[in-house]
């Protein structure tokens, strides 16, 4: 089956835009149901159109929906090996726990955000979209992408200046 | 930019690659299990059907060169007999529709009944899905009846674009041509681009020019009918490859509407006047 080809070819994508949108949710069964209904809706894929964001929007769709029902909220976490230093830029070890302290809170602040800010960050700065993909995938406008964005920015720094301080 | 908003900027980029991610393990394959899980339930799509999918060059691959030629002969074996009975037939025009009569089509009708409790399941009408979820797979707005004693549908099904919203019977439903069906809407997006829809009939069968809230459509009534459509590259395409009973057939805003029930012509229209 061919269409399992482009599975293959989307798949981290999918699952990765699945888990920054809804992190509660299970990423790749939302990932898993995307396809399968991008399948059914093949024939709604306009060919010459970019595959990626009409997949991710539909994946996005059903990250959503799953958050909405997993009801209690898990945030994004960074991966355990971030705090091993590595080998060409070992830094002394009071910067790597500065630099680790400075990062959780980040991320602490991301987690904090609501959604939609969440969602519009996520996509430009984790999942490196376009803005136009973004638009696509967020069924936003292109306008709004760049206005969602910088007051996302805004309050992600309004966040962080507690700890920043 | 400010150094602030470029520290953020870079902060946020090496953040997204330190993040946990999930790992999509076996994921082609689970797609592949449910897709074809998912086939039966489409039993009713034709082969040609699949042939258009194919031909739609998304799918191919140099291992299914053979199987693809021998589709694409049949597929032109089905377009000679398509445009033989576009030939033989006398059309009516809508705005991306023509009603044809002709001689019913020559690919054998197979009445496929599988044990199922949602209404409509049987009769090939596509994957069973969700109102929501369809809301995210068309590219048009549902409209679905507001008429008094008509609730949400039974079962909604979804084949390549094309809607079928399904009731089961209820006295407050006129029934339909299937019996299990107390009502069947089709809605599916007909565009000029996408081809003209075809409907075949068998002669006798009367048709009448209406119009629905002013959109020009076509009561059907009379002898079962079958349904074809015509694809964009001249493809005939059984819709259902069963026998339909009465019928009420329009357009608005570029979506086609079919609702199919044992309703008099005037009853018919105030229902489908009610979709919203």
């Amino acid at each position: 089956m061919a269409y399992e080809e482009l599975v293959r070819r989307y798949q981290e994508v999918a699952v990765r835009t699945a888990h920054v949108i809804a992190p509660a949710a299970d990423a790749d069964d939302a990932a898993q149901e995307a396809f399968v209904k991008a399948w059914i809706a093949l024939a709604r894929f306009r060919p010459g159109a970019p595959f990626r964001p009409w997949l991710l929007q539909i994946v996005a769709n059903e990250a959503r929906n799953r958050r909405r029902s997993a009801g209690r909220r898990e945030g994004l976490a960074i991966r355990a090996t971030v705090d091993r230093p590595s080998d060409d830029a070992a830094p002394s070890p009071e910067t790597a726990a500065l630099v680790a302290e400075r990062r959780t809170a980040l991320l602490g602040a991301v987690n904090r955000l609501r959604d939609e800010d969440r969602e519009v960050i996520a996509a430009r700065y984790f999942l490196e979209l376009s803005e136009a993909e973004t638009a696509d995938v967020l069924r936003i406008p292109r306008g709004t992408v760049k206005s969602r964005l910088s007051r996302a920015l805004g309050r992600l720094r309004a966040g962080l200046t507690g700890v920043e301080a | 930019m400010s150094t602030i908003e470029l520290d953020l900027d870079v902060a946020l980029r090496e953040l997204g690659d330190l993040l946990v991610s999930p790992r999509a393990t076996g994921l082609a394959e689970r797609v592949r299990a449910r897709i074809e899980a998912e086939q039966p339930r489409r039993a009713a799509v034709p082969w040609w059907l699949a042939v258009l999918g194919r031909a739609r060059g998304i799918e191919r691959g140099p291992d299914r060169s053979r199987r693809l030629r021998r589709s694409l002969l049949l597929a032109v074996a089905a377009l000679l007999l398509a445009v033989a009975a576009v030939a033989a037939a006398i059309g009516y025009g809508l705005p991306g529709i023509r009603i044809l009569f002709g001689p019913p089509p020559s690919i054998p009708v197979s009445p496929s009944v599988p044990a199922s409790a949602a209404p409509g399941a049987g009769l090939g009408l596509g994957t069973a899905l969700s109102l929501d979820e369809v809301r995210d797979l068309v590219d048009f707005e549902i409209a679905l009846p507001g008429g008094a004693g008509i609730g949400p549908p039974d079962a909604v099904y979804l084949s390549g674009g094309r809607l079928a919203l399904a009731w089961g019977t209820d006295p407050a439903l006129p029934g339909t041509a299937a019996e299990e069906l107390g009502l069947l809407i089709i809605e599916l997006r007909a565009t000029i681009d996408e081809g003209m829809i075809e409907k075949l009939l068998r002669s006798g069968t009367h048709v009448e020019p209406i119009t629905v809230d002013g959109a020009p459509g076509y009561w059907i009534e009379g002898e079962r009918h079958f349904l074809a459509y015509l694809a964009p590259d001249g493809t005939r395409i059984d819709d259902t490859r069963r026998e339909v009973g009465n019928s009420l057939l329009w357009t608005r805003d570029g979506v086609t509407y079919r609702l199919e029930g044992e309703l008099t012509r005037d009853a018919a229209i105030a229902l489908a006047e009610t979709l919203r």
